[in-house]
């Protein structure tokens, strides 16, 4: 039996297509778990939400052709923010019209009492500040305490040596204090 | 810059990812935040980027998992065909590279007084090594 070209390409692309690596009931429900907060995540460190439904997809289709043995949820989970993490800074050395995050705040709110105006105005400071660290800390700060992550969990998503972690923490965190003090309006400790 | 750490750190921060921080934490706990710079940068840090995470989430609107699933498919399946046919293709420019050159050199030797059938015949025999061994060859190493 022979087959044309045609027909061979066509049988090896439906081979290749089948080798997206999760089947489609385990993908949705580790979608449904994860989408939200990688949507979070990836909005905060590049500063516009465009590109973080942009890159959201990327890091799915990366995971989906990873040809990695996952040990657990956990250890998918963190593979994932480092493929976000990547395609983040990747993102960065390339040249592009980018919204700055506190640009994206300000359309996205509108203060109706005091209370949200205040929210608003921490939530400005804390974008405006987040935007002016350096990429690395704000990823540090951003899975410390926006996601609650462990140190060793920091240090698998963003490809960093476990024991240094608190280190560049503290740091960074130092900066994003004078940085959020500098702020007009600065928050008070 | 050394980091000054505090024993109660990871309770301040544990009060803080609960959202008991700062109205519902323990009595003690509170009063010593009040004294402690450390902690007190950590409970306004960790509060802040733990509220502007909640803002984010709620914002965040993507698209459900079964489009999500599709796409990924349709993207691996484009891929595939255009890697399954990259063979091909080098081998048609391979092809449209030499036979002209082939066809010309045929010329030449006919045109110095080579036998008419010992000219085609090697001529040939080189074409058709000229194509297929690039072709052999880039088979063998990409299965591998």
């Amino acid at each position: 039996m022979t087959f044309s070209n045609v027909d061979r390409v066509g049988l090896e692309a439906d081979a290749a297509a089948a080798t997206l690596t999760m089947d489609e009931e385990v993908f949705r429900a580790f979608y449904d778990r994860t989408a939200r907060v990688l949507w979070a995540y990836l909005s905060r460190t590049t500063g516009d939400a465009q590109a973080a439904d942009d890159l959201l997809q990327e890091c799915y289709y990366r995971l989906l052709r990873a040809k990695v043995e996952f040990e657990n949820e956990a250890h998918r989970r963190h593979y994932l923010f480092r493929i976000a993490t990547n395609l983040a800074r990747d993102r960065r050395r390339r040249p592009s019209r980018e919204l700055p995050l506190t640009e994206t705040l300000e359309e996205s709110s509108h203060p109706v009492d005091a209370s949200l105006a205040d929210a608003v105005t921490a939530r400005r400071d804390v974008g405006r500040a987040l935007g002016e660290l350096r990429p690395r800390d704000r990823d540090l700060l951003w899975f410390a305490y926006a996601q609650g992550l462990t140190h060793a969990e920091i240090a698998e998503s963003i490809g960093v040596k476990p024991g240094s972690v608190k280190m560049l923490l503290f740091r960074a965190r130092s900066r994003l204090l004078a940085l959020l003090t500098r702020a007009p309006g600065g928050v008070q400790s | 810059m050394t980091p000054y750490t505090c024993q109660f750190e990871e309770q301040v921060l544990a009060a803080v990812a609960s959202g008991d921080w700062p109205d519902r934490a323990d009595q003690a706990l509170r009063a010593h935040v009040t004294e402690c710079a450390t902690c007190a940068d950590l409970a306004m840090v960790g509060g802040l980027l733990k509220d502007d995470h909640a803002a984010a989430v709620a914002e965040s609107n993507v698209p459900s998992s079964g489009q999500v699933w599709w796409r990924a498919q349709v993207r691996a399946r484009a891929e595939a065909q255009r890697a399954a046919a990259r063979p091909i293709f080098i081998a048609q420019a391979v092809v449209s590279w030499v036979w002209p050159k082939i066809s010309a050199a045929g010329g030449l030797l006919h045109a110095a007084g080579a036998p008419a059938d010992l000219g085609t015949v090697a001529w040939l025999a080189i074409g058709a090594w000229v194509i297929l061994a690039p072709v052999a060859l880039y088979f063998v190493f990409a299965r591998e």
